[in-house]
């Protein structure tokens, strides 16, 4: 990396409104990442809400991960993150690992494939052609770079080159829309992207991640004669309790918390508060039997994985690892009512 | 001569004459023969349109302290007390067709598989109380050791003692087949078999049929190690290992201000709603407890131990990590088979208790 380079795309940065003080890229232990140029001294990363840039507004032209419609965007800004995805983002080393990681995935024996199919952790039915591989890559890519906001995907340029971190703080959003990373980071500065558990951050983001917490996979349940579907797509809030409605196809649960390993009483009680209203369920027996699909899942992934010896396997297995650890910190259940701290 | 059965041990003859030698003594044998199976040697029926039956009369059970090794061979110390030429017929039936057809064999490939384990694994194996290398197979005297290691796999109690129970042994172990018959004289098994005639040995977990026995089997119930723990303030202590009476509460007692569990039954995958029930009705005159959160703290404990050693061996190559990587993760699907509890067994439970 150019220091005066990247001094340089700082400035222009600087210029439509945005912030990067005492920031660097570097290569560090996850890969590229942003580190402080003076450890000592408070570092600001902010991207004000008009520098924000939709997913959808973004394609592939001759290569580079451009904007589609730039009107909206200050005068140069679009230029401006053609060259900044070029040269620190897509161009840099997002391509190369986003694909690198597909192939992989793709390399893994047809049993491992079809379990990840059926788990809704992996399909590779989404890439049908090979002209549609590349754009496939940058969706992949922008996934992991984005932040959600009222259902739609922004990429936040220089805050994305943030490298994850489970056990730090989040990204801090200001009132007026504008996202940043603030503070003193004496090694590499990290964030918490979202919450999410091992084996989607791996799956999202491609690398390996131990995470707090865990939610289910898409299983189904007989629970006293009633089939009951645990959906395990989508994104949900945590701390709240898990959404169950009524379709044609009988009960769903939204994505239920099995395990939280700093609140292990948590779970089982936004469960059972879930299944409150339907008097046909009981709570903690039904939370026992989807934990017990998600194990049960879990190891069958496992026991698959060991007929390969390739080193996306052993990504794979130490994802479930992971997961099957963080799915073990679910005891008992809260006296009171949870509030967010 | 060429043999009757294609995949026997030895001659058609020679298993049919020592049938008949062992039929002299008392014994039954009928329909069986030894070959090799999907377990490595096995008895299989003649023919499977007719029964099998196997019987060995108590008088000629061993007790596995009445047998030592001698010039290699597994013989009988005492022969008092059994009939004539009935310790010959043992010397031979052993090395023929147990220790010395592939039991000591098997039983010396477990022992170094498992020494031969990462540094790693076997702390965790020594501190989870399954299994320690420097008391098991130290390597002192390794034919009398692995003498008593094929002895433990292949014994049974029976009226106070281990035994010994000749042909029966080679049977191998299924855990949804039907365990021994015991009831009468001797120990027998007895039905009609498709395949190869197969008996539960006795109740246990996946972890503990592989380190005891070598192999792995989806065993159907879940067992707790040997762990203390913090509940509540409290400490408790819990007593590992496979319960003699899995389908009643555990035994709880308090000592030294510690609440010691003893080998509480975790899971079972035909009763999955029995091992909450049974936990909760084994504490339910123990006070400042909450019995549902403890079953999961120990539920807990059980699985990161597992999770941790599935860790070290998924990075390891060689056929007993495999293999013992392999007994964690059933172990951790048996562990799962707890979900609800029975409320009639409890208020059940409860109302004695109250009327008591």
């Amino acid at each position: 990396m150019d220091r005066s380079n990247w001094i340089n795309f700082i400035d222009e940065f600087r210029s439509f409104g945005g912030k990067a003080e005492n920031v660097i890229q570097r290569k560090g232990p996850f890969g590229l990442g942003l580190f402080a140029i003076n450890p000592q001294c408070p570092i600001n990363i902010n991207v004000p809400n008009h520098l924000l840039v939709s997913a959808e507004n973004i394609e592939l032209h001759d290569g580079n991960a451009v904007i589609k419609r730039g009107r909206d965007y200050p005068t140069g800004y679009p230029d401006w993150f053609r060259r900044y995805q070029a040269s620190y983002s897509w161009g840099a080393e997002g391509e190369t690992s986003v694909t690198k990681f597909e192939k992989n995935l793709l390399s893994l024996p047809e049993s491992v494939l079809k379990l990840l199919k059926k788990y809704g952790l992996y399909s590779h039915d989404r890439l049908t052609s090979d002209s549609d591989f590349r754009h496939t890559m940058l969706q992949q890519f922008l996934r992991s770079r984005c932040i959600g906001r009222q259902g739609r995907l922004y990429v936040m340029p220089i805050a994305e080159l943030v490298n994850h971190s489970a056990n730090v703080r989040s990204w801090v959003t200001g009132s007026d829309g504008s996202i940043g990373v603030l503070g003193v980071h004496k090694n590499e500065i990290l964030v918490k992207y979202s919450n999410t558990d091992s084996l989607r951050r791996l799956m999202t983001y491609g690398f390996n991640s131990v995470e707090p917490i865990c939610f289910s996979l898409p299983v189904r349940v007989l629970h006293r004669g009633q089939e009951i579907t645990i959906s395990g797509l989508g994104k949900r809030v945590w701390s709240r309790p898990p959404l169950i409605r009524m379709t044609q196809h009988g009960l769903v649960m939204e994505k239920p918390l099995l395990g939280h390993r700093n609140i292990p009483k948590l779970p089982k009680t936004l469960f059972v508060e879930a299944c409150k209203e339907h008097c046909d369920i009981v709570g903690n027996e039904l939370f026992d039997q989807v934990c017990q699909s998600n194990t049960v899942a879990l190891v069958n992934i496992l026991q698959t994985l060991k007929i390969s010896k390739a080193p996306i396997a052993r990504q794979l297995a130490q994802g479930c690892i992971d997961q099957l650890d963080s799915l073990s910190f679910r005891t008992g259940q809260l006296e009171r009512p949870f509030k967010m701290p | 001569m060429e043999s009757e059965f294609p995949f026997l041990m030895g001659s058609a003859a020679d298993w049919h004459k020592f049938l008949d030698e062992f039929r002299s003594f008392g014994g039954r044998a009928e329909n069986v023969m030894q070959r090799k199976g999907a377990f490595g040697l096995g008895l299989f029926p003649i023919d499977s349109a007719k029964p099998i039956e196997l019987r060995v009369p108590d008088q000629l059970l061993v007790p596995t302290s009445n047998v030592e090794l001698q010039d290699s061979e597994i013989v009988i110390k005492d022969d008092d007390n059994y009939p004539d030429g009935y310790s010959d017929w043992f010397r031979r039936y052993q090395s023929s067709y147990s220790w010395g057809a592939e039991g000591r064999q098997n039983t010396l490939t477990i022992e170094e598989g498992l020494k031969a384990l990462p540094e790693e694994a076997l702390l965790l194996l020594k501190r989870s109380g399954l299994y320690n290398a420097e008391k098991r197979f130290p390597e002192e005297d390794t034919e009398q050791e692995l003498l008593l290691r094929f002895i433990q796999t292949r014994c049974i109690n029976r009226k106070g003692n281990r035994v010994i129970m000749p042909m029966i042994e080679l049977l191998n172990h299924s855990p949804s087949a039907d365990t021994y018959d015991m009831k009468g004289d001797g120990i027998s098994v007895d039905g009609l078999y498709d395949g190869e005639i197969l008996v539960k040995y006795s109740n246990s977990d996946p972890i503990r049929r592989f380190i005891n026995y070598g192999f792995n089997a989806p065993e159907r119930l879940g067992f707790s190690l040997p762990l203390k723990l913090k509940h509540r303030e409290q400490n408790v202590a819990i007593r590992g290992g496979n319960g003699a009476a899995p389908n009643k509460p555990c035994n709880v007692e308090i000592k030294n201000n510690t609440i010691i569990i003893e080998q509480p039954l975790l899971a079972s995958v035909q009763s999955p709603k029995m091992p909450r029930t049974l936990f909760i009705q084994g504490l339910q005159n123990i006070n400042g407890i909450n019995a549902n959160e403890l079953f999961d703290q120990i539920h807990q404990r059980n699985s990161r131990i597992y999770i941790e050693l599935i860790r070290i061996l998924y990075k390891v190559e060689g056929d007993t990590a495999d293999k013992l990587c392999c007994a964690c993760l059933n172990q951790l699907t048996a562990l799962s088979h707890r979900y609800g509890q029975r409320d009639d067994l409890l208020n059940k439970a409860a109302n004695s208790s109250k009327i008591d």
